[in-house]
Formats: C-alpha cells, structure tokens, sequence
C-alpha cells in the first residue's frame, strides 16, 4: 500500500488521523515540523505527503516551496490541510505548489478521494 | 485729503483737542479785538468832536464878523493834534470862512466842500463836520479830515499779537492734549493689544488691565468675562477632545483586542472539536469493523453533536467578523458546476434525514463565476439545510441560471413556510421565526443573516418569498464578476491606454517622427482615445487594415511615400475611403489637401484642443446612452451635464434620491452618477431603493462624493455601485476626464450586457 508521510504537530489530530490511514491500509510515517517533513520526504520517499499549514520551525507552505524545489521530492504530490477555512488560504497554498488542498475538520472520505486522486495520477 | 478715520485714537484726541481750543481761541480774540477796535474808534471820534466844539466855540464870534483871520488863527491851534490833516470853518450858507492844512501835506486840490453834520470815512479818512452854535441859532460848521493810520497800526497789532496767541496757545494745548488723550486712549489701545495677543497666540489666559471705572473700564470688565469664558469652554473642549480620542482609541483597542480573541478562540475551539469529531468517527468505524454494533448510534451523537457545535461556533465567529467588518472576500474564477455538484453532495445526507427529495436543475449555460468561492458555498449551503431543516417528507429544488450579468441561484421547498412577521425577521441575526424554532429545530439563526451578508458584499442579494404552510423560495443574485470592494475606492487611476475602449475610439497616428507620435498617443490617451501608430505610408496602410481607426491623423512630410500619396492610396481604396483623415503638416496647403480627400487640415505645431475639438467631431458616439446625474447642487449637475453631452451622451438630472428615482421609473438610464449628501433621500437609501426593483439592479452607479467613506459606508456601497470618485481628491479637469472613461466604459458595458440578454431570450 501506498506510504503517506503525515505532517502535523497536533498530537491528537496526528494520532487520529494516522490510525484511520493505517486502517485503511496506508503506510503512514510522520512529521511533526517543517524541517523534518522537508527531511523525512528526502529519507522516507513517499508517495504522497499531507501538510498541515500551520508548524514549527518552519511553516507548511514553507516546507511545501522546498519539497517541491528539490529534484528528489518535487514529483511527491502535497495535499495542504488547513483548519482556516479561508479562500485565500487554498490560493495560498497552491501557489506554494501544493496539488491540492482540504479544510479540517478532515472529512475522511472527502480527503480519501483526493488522495486517490493525486495517488493514480501518473508520474510526470 | 486729510481722512479723520483712518488715524488712531490718539492723533483724533489730540487733533479735537487742538481744534476745539484753536477756535475757541481765534473766535475771543477776534472778538476782543473788534471790540478794542471799535472803542478806540469811538473814543477817537468823541475827542475829535469835542475838539471841533471847542473850536467853534473859540470862532462863533469870527463867524459873527466874518473874520477871516481870527478864524484861521483859532485853527492854527489845531497844530498840536497831529493827526489832523486838515480843518475849515464853514458860515452858516456853507461858505469857507478860515482853512488849515497842516505842515507837509500836499494842498488841497480842490477846498473841502460842507456836508452834513456827522461824521464819514472817506478815501481812509474820517471826516467831521459839526455845527457850530450859539444857543438855537447856528453859525456855521467846524469840518476836520483826520488821518486814521493810528487805527490801522492797532489793527495791525492786534492781529499780530493775536496770532502769536493763537500759535503760542495751540502749541501748549497740543502738548497737554498729547498727554491728556492718554487717559482715554491707553486703555483703549491696551485693550486692543489683548485682543490681538489673543486672536494672534489663541491664548485665552491673558485678560484686559483696568485703569478707570468708565465706560472703558466696563468694556475691560465684559472683555474680560468673555475671555473667561471662552477659555473654560476651550479648556472643556480640549478635555472632550481628548477624552474622545482616547474613548476611540480604547474602542479601537477592545475592537482589535475582540478580533484576536476571536481569532484565537476559533483555533483553541476548533482544535479539540476537531479531535471530538475526528476520534468519534473512528470509534464508529472501529465499532463497526470489530462488530461492536451496539456502540454506533452513539458514537453517531457524539459526532453529530461536535458537528453541531462547530457550525454553531463557525456562524458565531462569522457573524462578530461581520460585525467587526473584518469579513474580506477572497475572490477568484470558478466553475459553477462542480461548486454546485459538490455542495449538493454534501446537503444529500441532511436533506435525506427528513425524508425529503432533492431536485437539482442546472442551466446548461451556467459557465465560470468570479467570486469568494467559500462565501458562495456557504451562502447555498445555509440555504440547502435550512430547507431540509424545516421541509419533512417534502421537495426541495435547487435552480442555477445566468440572468446576463447576474448568476441566480433559487432553493425551493415544500416546507412549513413563513408568515408575513415571520419573513419581516427572516435575515436578522440571532432570530429564527420564533423562540420555539430554536428547540424544535436548532441552529443559531445565523445563517441567513450571513448568507444575506456574503451575498450583499459580493453585490448580490438574497430575497425569498414565502407562504405560511406551503413552502419558502430562497434567491441568490450574485454578479457573475463580483468587483472588489477593496478595489471600490482607489487611488487616482486613469484607464491604462490598453484598457481604453478600442471600438469607434481609435485614432491611427502616422508619423515618420517618433517623438511627434509620442506625444501624440500620450495626449490622445489622456483625453481618452485608443492609439495606434504608423511610422510610414505602407505602415500606416497596413495598419488600416488591421486596426479599422475611428479617425487618422496624418503627417505630410514623411520620406518615401509623403502624406499626400498615403491620402490618395487610402481614397482609392473602398474599405478605407470613408474614414476620416486629419492632415498635420507644416506646410498650410489646405485647399490641395481637401482636394485629395482629407476632412480636416491642420498646421503643426497642432493645437490640442483644436486637434481634440476635430477628433470628438469625426467620431461617430461610441455607444450612445442616457445618463442620469443625481446631485442636489446644481453647479455641479451643469458641469457634469456639460461634460456628459460634449461625449455625445444625453444627460437627465435629479436634485434628489426621492427625484431620481421619479426619472429612472419614466426612463431607465444606461448609467447613474450619484452624490451621496443630499436632502429629502441621500444616496445610500436611494441606492438602496433602486436595488429593490429587479429591472434595476443592473444600472451601473458610480458615486461622486466629498464625503469621506467610513467603513460602514463602504459595506452598504459594496458591490451596488461600480466605483467611488471622492471629489476632493481631484482637480476639476482630472476628474472630467476619469469620469468620461468611465462612463464610457459602464455605458458600453451595460449595454453590451443588455444585448447579450436579448440574444439569451
């Protein structure tokens, strides 16, 4: 199955939304900043990372400008989730080169589908 | 001319003073000496008659014996008295008895000559004839002629002496009147000082001295009591002052306080709501994969309650951001479709949870809308669950259409409905219908007045009509391009020269000089026309046909192939033979010029105006369109009329909200031009009004006011008018010419809109 790198300094929301991924059958490593979700998408290499935006050290949209700068992690698609549910927020977040973008509180099979989505797209 | 106003008080005192002692003076010393005069002339005649008496009496017996020489002898006595010139005795006929000529006189040219008694002056002399008698029985006449330059020297004297009186008082008068008037002009000029030190330092603190209980003195007093008060009422408004602008910053402060603690308290809310929501959901779906049925209506609860209370909290936060106008809109390009689909996907449980069935129509021509896409949402959202909220076993129906410029969404139910009070209260916050509808049905009752206001700061609207027990329609109107409001307001920004209406509106430049054509473009999109340029003949041939121009400015002297064969090229050809061309040369050949076609003859250096004048001529009106001009002054309504039809546009006007909208309900205009401070209806509620009435909604508005903006103000002008020019920010002519591009572009807009519409239907 597929491996998520989870990034999410919320330990509960962390927690929570790790057991329902790995129930589903996922792979879930994690994050817990912005400069180990930079690290761990070099290390782990997973197929898909979902950014929380608001994290230590560095933020998530400054984590996602530079996973998707580096040659190695700039084909990882980036699922932004942000407990502001703000518009500006989404344009924000694609403009930092995220493939795309959920509100909290995660609907599980909202963001399920995205996932897939992003999972079955073909490598460039 | 000497004029007595414009001196001070001093020099007036002391000139009345002098004046007033200078006559009085010159009046008593000419009196005294008329009457000195006149004594010693009387005192004078007095002795001369009593010494004519007395020689008479000393010759009444020489007249008795005609004696001549006794006569004459008598007279001789006359010698002391050296002021007399010259004596006679007469007999009683009148005849000369004895003469006298005193010593050194010229002699007589002719003798004296007896005339009535009395006496005369004659020649500068005084004569005196007095009888000479005995009893009743005259005997005959004493005549003296006696010379006067004794009186004269006391005439002259006297003058004398009484000039150096009058000099020697003045003098003495001016010395004490330039000391004295101080006693009235000091404090007069005291009190003026004061005056000045207080208008020129505002100081109010400073008071008047007293010097004297007058009339001046109770000036002082009142001058005095009046700076008292002006400086308790300056020290009172100060203190307000002050304590205002403190109030407003602490209000500033608890508003900016309140929005961070809001902040704050969505995100420390949200957090464990999420957890509650989230680890409820697991627990449900770990429940059902290890078989544990019994837990999951329970764990259902736990979620469907934290889901409750996060949307309670969401209408709450959203509601204060409203309310602290921190709301902002986010806007961006959409497709409605999926924006539809997917928020009727998420209202599919809810509107199934009542039994209900759920239409949704899409219009097929629904396309891309630019908005706040959250907004949007959210607005349809609130509006799909309050109908399944309050619609059992029932139809709800979803409609999207594209009303030309508006896009309309309309959620229809076949629910409980609303009676008339009810509706009254429908968007206002913190109320549902009634207190029972909270319990039976729950909510905040917030959701509509936001829906109303995301959908009112986009420009939009939502209505609903309603019929107690049979259901309630719901519309949204949003403009399919939603302007930004932020962007409302702005600075001075004159239409870029690639956003200037192009159609009807373009003049080709052709000129082989680049900096001619510089200038030329820069100044003929100033005044608001499209530029093309052509730097040859067969350029400015090509671009003919490539941009189709209004008007063509050409310039004689170009090398290669001159103006005058680019004339005749372009009246050969058809496609090209009727636009107009204006000659700009430096050579005035117009005759030749008009023979080869072209409209207009111009000699360099040109002349904007004129040159403006022309252009504006040659073209046809680029959109024809009524305007309406609302503004309750009426300089200002002929200067925009003015400008208005010099564009080729006819121009209603109002004075008021109240009068213009008696004008669009005879006649809809293309464009309104509104003031908002005016008397009987201002410009919000006429704004308001207009928005009322469908048909209307779509005629654009542009305000002009002096009016500084609040941020209240802003939010009832948001998304209702085009744009906001403030009238102060601009000089007449700038204005002008904003204002003329922009309703250029509002007509054209709103009529393109129009067509479109028919073309639609």
């Amino acid at each position: 199955m597929p491996k998520i790198l989870l990034v999410e300094d919320n330990e509960m929301n962390r927690d929570m939304l790790s057991r329902r991924l790995l129930r589903k059958g996922y792979e879930v490593v994690m994050a817990t900043d912005g400069a180990q979700a930079v690290a761990m998408a070099q290390s782990e290499a997973p197929e898909l990372i979902l950014m929380d935006m608001s994290l230590p050290v560095f933020d998530g949209w400054e984590a996602t400008r530079r996973i998707k700068a580096a040659p190695e992690t700039k084909t990882i698609p980036v699922i932004a989730l942000t407990a502001h549910a703000m518009a500006g927020d989404r344009e924000k977040s694609l403009e930092a080169g995220c493939d795309d973008y959920d509100t909290k509180p995660i609907e599980l099979e909202r963001l399920l589908g995205k996932m897939e989505t992003l999972l079955n797209r073909k490598p460039l | 001319m000497f004029d007595f106003r414009q001196h001070s008080i001093k020099a007036k005192l002391t000139l009345l003073t002098m004046l007033t002692s200078g006559v009085a003076l010159l009046i008593s010393v000419t009196l005294f000496g008329f009457n000195d005069v006149r004594t010693f002339r009387t005192s004078m005649v007095r002795d001369l008659q009593t010494l004519a008496d007395v020689i008479g009496h000393n010759s009444a017996s020489a007249l008795d014996f005609d004696d001549e020489a006794s006569a004459a002898k008598t007279l001789t006595s006359l010698e002391h008295k050296p002021s007399i010139l010259t004596a006679a005795i007469f007999d009683k006929d009148g005849k000369i008895l004895a003469t006298y000529m005193r010593a050194g006189q010229p002699t007589a040219a002719h003798a004296p000559v007896r005339e009535a008694d009395g006496y005369r002056y004659a020649s500068g002399r005084l004569q005196v004839f007095r009888p000479i008698q005995r009893g009743a029985e005259r005997l005959g006449t004493v005549y003296f002629q006696v010379d006067m330059s004794d009186l004269r020297l006391l005439i002259t004297r006297y003058v004398t002496v009484g000039i150096v009186i009058l000099v020697g008082a003045l003098l003495v008068a001016f010395v004490l009147a330039a000391r004295l008037q101080q006693v009235i002009s000091k404090p007069i000029l005291d009190l003026a000082q004061t005056t000045r030190v207080v208008s020129e330092n505002k100081n109010y603190s400073v008071r008047a001295v007293k010097q004297s209980n007058d009339e001046i003195g109770f000036l002082i007093d009142r001058f005095n009591e009046m700076l008292g008060q002006m400086e308790r009422h300056e020290k009172e408004l100060t203190e307000v002052n002050v304590q205002l602008r403190q109030s407003q910053e602490e209000a500033l402060a608890a508003t900016e306080a309140k929005s961070q603690f809001l902040a704050n308290m969505s995100h420390e809310l949200r957090t464990p709501l999420n957890a509650i929501i989230g680890y409820s959901e697991m627990l449900e779906e770990e429940a059902a994969d290890s078989g544990n049925a019994d837990a999951i209506p329970d764990l259902k609860k736990i979620n469907g309650a934290g889901k409750h209370l996060l949307a309670l909290i969401n209408d709450i936060l959203d509601i204060s951001k409203i309310e602290a106008g921190k709301m902002e809109l986010y806007l961006e390009t959409f497709d409605l479709k999926p924006m539809l689909e997917d928020v009727v996907s998420t209202t599919r449980l809810l509107v199934q949870k009542k039994s209900n069935k759920l239409e949704v129509r899409l219009s097929p021509d629904l396309g891309a809308m630019r908005a706040d896409l959250t907004k949007v949402r959210q607005a349809l959202f609130n509006l799909l669950s309050n109908a399944s909220k309050f619609t059992e076993h029932g139809t709800i129906t979803l409609d999207a259409a594209r009303d030309g410029v508006w896009i309309v969404l309309q959620v229809r139910d076949t629910g409980i409905g609303m009676s008339r009070e009810q509706l009254g209260r429908m968007f206002q916050a913190f109320s549902q219908a009634d207190a029972s509808t909270v319990r039976k049905y729950g909510g905040t009752g917030l959701g509509l007045a936001i829906t109303r206001h995301f959908c009112r700061m986009m420009g939009g609207d939502v209505t609903v009509a309603s019929e107690a027990g049979k259901g309630s329609t719901f519309t949204i109107r949003l403009p399919a391009e939603v302007i930004d409001p932020a962007k409302l307001v702005e600075e001075k920004a004159p239409l870029a020269p690639d956003q200037l209406p192009k159609e009807g509106n373009t003049v080709l430049v052709v000129d082989d000089d680049p900096s001619a054509r510089d200038l030329l473009q820069r100044f003929l999109n100033k005044e608001g026309f499209h530029v093309e340029c052509a730097s040859s003949g067969p350029e400015a041939l090509a671009a003919v046909k490539r941009v189709r121009p209004t008007v063509i400015t050409l310039d004689v002297m170009m090398p290669g192939m001159d103006g005058w064969s680019v004339l005749t090229k372009l009246k050969e050809d058809s496609l090209s033979a009727d636009i107009p061309v204006v000659m700009l040369t430096i050579v005035d050949d117009k005759h030749f010029g008009h023979a080869l076609g072209a409209t207009e003859y111009l000699t360099k250096p040109v002349d904007r105006e004129r040159l403006t004048a022309v252009i504006r001529k040659l073209r046809k009106p680029a959109v024809p369109g009524q305007v309406l001009v609302v503004d309750d002054s009426p300089e200002v309504r002929e200067l925009l009329v003015h400008m208005l039809e010099r564009q080729g546009w006819t121009a209603t006007t109002a004075e008021d909200g109240r009068a213009a909208l008696d004008v669009v309900a005879v006649k809809k205009p293309d464009l309104i031009l509104l003031d908002l401070m005016m008397p009987r209806m201002d410009g919000f509620e006429f704004v308001s009004e207009l928005r009322k009435r469908l048909d209307w909604r779509a005629i654009p508005i542009i305000v002009i006011t002096a009016k500084t903006l609040t941020n209240e103000d802003r939010l009832l002008l948001q998304g209702h008018v085009q744009k906001v020019i403030q009238k102060g920010d601009f000089n007449h002519n700038e204005l002008l010419v904003e204002l003329r591009d922009l309703v250029a572009e509002c007509v054209q807009r709103s009529r393109t809109a129009e067509t479109g519409q028919h073309v639609q239907i």
